[in-house]
């Protein structure tokens, strides 16, 4: 009898994995040129939580299309761990791709992972938030500082110069949310009328603002502007200022134009966000990969410029 | 008085928790900001409620924020598209009904472990919630939909109508009914409750059944107020009901304990993370300053037990 | 009082889950690229070394009819502990002995709370949980402690004849748990705590004693896991443990001990880790979007917990 069970476990076990992951469908274009080495190429995102990574998934998939190339994404099932960035790599490794396409959660967590690809002959391309260590082809920038130091500007000169702001934080101690807390800081510092009345982490979310919102507009009731440094934020910290009666009295920025903060934007209960263009950073990314297999040689660094999105060109984001 | 003490302990702790940050913020005892406090403990409370039941059956329930995101996010959908939000009200409810009666059956008939069999569906609901919404977020809700958060009925925000309803309806169902008395006998003693002919079976089905309804229910409020559905919402739900029911004195060997209790205990936790971003404390000491309160509340529990075992 | 059984009689009853992990082997060798290749099979053994370690602790927790929520906070405090200390300068063997200090201290308290004061075992180490994740994030201030130097990270990195050091620890650490469990007379009173508290009590067994010294060796363990993993990443994240409490419990209960305490094994244990360990590696190998991932192993988990109960089930029918 107990044999009879393990036979049945097995089986089952074994039915389930198969009809599980046939099922899902492991989405690979139609390749039709057999002649060339077939390339393969793995996206190490932070996490598919964030409509952010999506849209660079996105990019990279329409990239690996368009040469041709096999393109795995991978991402930690506990978001931005990590360890299991790591492990993505190392398995990567294992499976022998010819390059890694990297968006490190952390910027000096990250390095014992791209030495393994070192040592491995893996060439890695970072994108997004920078390695600090290891050796990396070339590095993909957005610059985080920047955008946000353009957005703080933006909103200092809707103000007058003026006023009282909040700034909601991003992910303690991620690399993006401490750049884009220096930029947004820098930003205001040429407006000696603007004050910041409380800085406080929401952690990239949306529910976490919407409450961290709520309390604080009970200690500060009169605050002028909200700065929040990403759009998921944003929508939060909106919903929280809708509940308590104030929508319009109190300008709200964010960064990402994502789909919802560009309603929020045309409907006019969002001041400005900033279009980091996560699709365009997928796209080159993934494209870096392949000229580097094929050949070429890559610059240091490639900047991808960031747009301002406000009401003046939001029906352009509108269609998108 | 010790019996006083011990009795009312957790009341007294709230009390003396109000008191202190009266004095420490003045931004804390207003009209204002006791609403936001109430309403911020509005779902947390539901969740409680559910939780509780669950655990005075002896059982635990990790699901609730796996099955509060996947609910949701089914239905938002439906919501979004449809003049009325009825459709999708319904499908939420509908899975959240299914999604507990199926823990209920892995609990009462497959025997599992309800850690385990909790665990198990915490990973594929929440697996579905993300495979189902694949990457989207559906955003801006009819003003229907978004009255039964963001709405008042008499000067009342709704979420709070709701919980006191939902207190209420609780409250009666485990005090006076003959479900509510054979959840505390299974609970208490499982053996006992099969032996005196109870359906033990049935009511430990029941119970998690009505958990996931009511989690279901509690989803579509967290959608209203939030505006949005996304596949991630309510990690931190379970652990956090779990320490509502604990806080408010609920033991976890079962058979003990209820609803009221968790009344308090919600209450106890919206104030600490009020006053902790009134006060303006660094959101990193907010998991120590949970774990340490549910240790202290028990303890001194233990202590005023002891002292009064040593009294008699 | 039961004699103390040996570990080959042990390893004669080798748990049914034994099976799901050949058929996890055999489907992903066929299916996955380089799934079995001589570097991925040594890649999951120091991908699960970690796991191993912390289950360890766990187990023995359950087997008393208990449980420790607290692991993964535990080996993140520590970790973090070893990472700040070597930083400010203190020599490498005082860092680890303070971090593993801390791991038995927090052991200690759990310990005391549940024999001593009679804490029911999900509140004290639930408390703990929190208390420890608060405590790492605010001495971090929510950031990554990075990079260390070569002769720290051998701990993650070196081998010692030819075996990756966290293997070899954690193959230390299973054997010390099995010695102490199977050949020693307090082995066999903690097997009589878990079958019945009051009867090993009367009985003459120190009851506290024996449940306090399993809390602490979980500590210990965690914390052990915790220098291990913060060599392994050459840095110290203040969420790295998160979810290694849950993973450790499903390894232990996939691996054929019950909560009910007083049977069962830690060579159950490894087997279970092994499945989850191999499970997440070959899913990113065949590069199974993240999402399938989630619902896959949380499916395959309850799977095999369901049969192994089943099994279970008609085996007392049989006997009875």
């Amino acid at each position: 009898m107990g044999d009879m069970k393990k036979y049945v476990f097995v089986l089952v076990l074994v039915a389930l994995v198969a009809v599980l992951i046939t099922g899902c469908g492991t989405s690979k274009p139609a390749e039709e040129k057999p002649k060339e080495k077939e390339f393969e190429v793995v996206l190490i995102l932070k996490n598919l939580v964030n409509p952010v990574w999506l849209d660079m998934k996105r990019g990279g998939e329409a990239a690996a299309e368009k040469y041709g190339v096999k393109l795995t994404v991978l991402a930690p099932l506990k978001a931005d761990n990590n360890e299991e960035q790591i492990r993505a790599i190392e398995d990567s490794i294992a499976k022998k791709v010819d390059a890694i396409v990297l968006v490190p959660s952390d910027s000096k967590g990250i390095i014992p992972g791209i030495e393994k690809a070192n040592e491995a002959g893996i060439p890695v391309i970072n994108v997004n938030t920078k390695a600090h260590g290891g050796k990396t082809e070339t590095f993909i920038a957005v610059e985080n500082y920047d955008a946000a130091k353009k957005v703080a500007e933006a909103m200092a000169q809707k103000l007058n110069g003026q006023g009282k702001v909040i700034i909601l934080e991003g992910v303690p101690g991620a690399q993006s949310a401490m750049d884009l807390q220096a930029g947004t800081l820098d930003g205001l510092k040429a407006y000696p009328g603007i004050e910041v009345v409380a800085s406080q982490t929401a952690k990239f979310q949306r529910a976490e603002a919407m409450k961290v919102m709520e309390d604080l507009l009970q200690r500060y009731p009169h605050i002028d502007a909200v700065l929040a440094a990403n759009d998921e934020m944003a929508l939060g910290a909106i919903e929280a200022i809708d509940a308590a009666g104030k929508t319009g009295k109190i300008l709200v920025s964010g960064l990402d134009a994502n789909k919802d903060a560009v309603s929020a934007i045309a409907e006019g209960k969002m001041t400005i966000s900033c279009d980091k263009r996560s699709y365009e950073q997928g796209y080159v990314g993934v494209e870096s990969a392949v000229k580097l297999l094929k050949g070429e040689k890559l610059p240091e660094r490639i900047v991808i410029d960031t747009v301002l999105v406000d009401k003046s060109n939001v029906s352009e984001y509108l269609n998108k | 008085m010790k019996s006083f003490i011990l009795r009312y302990s957790r009341v007294l702790l709230l009390i003396a928790l109000a008191v202190a940050l009266t004095l420490a913020s003045p931004a804390f005892a207003t009209r204002e900001n006791l609403m936001n406090v109430v309403r911020q403990a509005a779902l947390l409370t539901m969740l409680g409620m559910g939780m509780t039941m669950v655990i005075i059956t002896g059982g635990i329930d990790l699901s609730v924020g796996s099955v509060l995101a996947l609910t949701s996010c089914l239905a938002a959908g439906l919501i979004k598209s449809h003049q009325t939000a009825m459709w999708g009200v319904l499908l939420a409810l509908g899975v959240g009904l299914m999604c507990g009666l199926l823990n209920g059956l892995m609990v009462a008939k497959v025997k599992l472990p309800p850690f385990v069999a909790t665990y198990g569906l915490q990973w594929v609901a929440r697996g579905i919630a993300y495979i189902f919404m694949s990457g989207r977020i559906i955003y801006g809700f009819g003003r229907g939909f978004r009255f039964l958060a963001t709405g008042y009925l008499a000067g009342i925000p709704m979420p709070v109508v709701f919980m006191v309803a939902i207190y209420i309806l609780f409250f009666f169902l485990m005090h006076y009914t003959t479900f509510g008395r054979s959840v505390y006998a299974v609970g208490s003693n499982r053996k006992a409750a099969e032996l005196s002919g109870l359906k033990v079976d049935r009511t430990i089905i029941s119970v998690y059944a009505l958990n996931g309804l009511l989690v279901a229910f509690v989803g579509l409020l967290f959608i209203s107020r939030l505006n949005a559905a996304e596949p991630q919402i309510g990690e931190t739900f379970a652990l956090e009901a779990i320490a509502a029911t604990l806080i408010g004195g609920t033991p976890f060997s079962g058979g003990e304990g209820g609803v009221t209790r968790t009344l308090i205990g919600a209450l106890i936790l919206s104030l600490l993370s009020n006053g902790m971003n009134l006060l303006g404390v660094s959101s990193f000491w907010q998991p120590t300053v949970l774990g340490a309160t549910i240790v202290l509340a028990i303890l001194v529990e233990k202590l005023a037990a002891l002292a009064e075992r040593d009294a008699s | 009082m039961r004699v103390p059984e040996s570990i080959f009689r042990k390893i004669k009853r080798l748990p049914g889950v034994l099976w799901a992990l050949v058929a996890l082997i055999v489907f992903f060798g066929i299916s996955g690229k380089g799934f079995f290749t001589a570097y991925n099979l040594i890649n999951i053994c120091k991908q699960g070394s970690i796991l191993v370690i912390v289950s360890m602790g766990t187990t023995l927790a359950i087997l008393t009819a208990g449980i420790d929520l607290s692991t993964g906070s535990v080996l993140t405090l520590s970790g973090v502990t070893v990472g700040l200390l070597i930083h400010s300068g203190s020599p490498i063997s005082v860092a680890i002995l303070a971090g593993l200090g801390v791991g038995a201290l927090c052991g200690l308290i759990n310990g005391y709370l549940i024999a001593h004061l009679k804490f029911h075992h999900f509140i004290a180490t639930f408390g703990m949980m929190g208390i420890a994740q608060g405590i790492a994030l605010a001495v971090t201030q929510g950031a990554v402690v990075p990079g260390f130097d070569a002769a720290f990270r051998k701990l993650g990195d070196g081998t010692i004849f030819g075996l990756p050091v966290p293997v070899v620890v954690a193959l230390l650490v299973v054997v010390a748990t099995s010695i102490a469990l199977y050949r020693t007379r307090w082995g066999a009173h903690v097997y009589a705590v878990g079958g019945s508290e009051q009867v090993a009590a009367w009985s003459g067994i120190n009851t506290r004693r024996v449940k306090l010294a399993v809390y602490v060796l979980s500590g210990l363990f965690a914390a052990i896991a915790g220098v291990v993993l913060t060599a392994r990443m050459n840095s110290a994240s203040p969420i790295a443990g998160a979810g290694y409490e849950f993973d450790a419990i499903a390894a232990v209960i996939i691996g054929g001990t019950p909560f009910e305490g007083g049977r069962g094994g830690i060579v159950g244990t490894v087997i279970g880790a092994a499945v989850i360990s191999t499970l997440k590696n070959g899913l990113n190998i065949i590069g199974l979007p993240t999402p399938w991932q989630i619902t896959i192993i949380g499916f395959m988990i309850t799977v095999a917990i369901v049969l192994d109960v089943l099994y279970q089930m008609r085996k007392d029918r049989v006997a009875s």
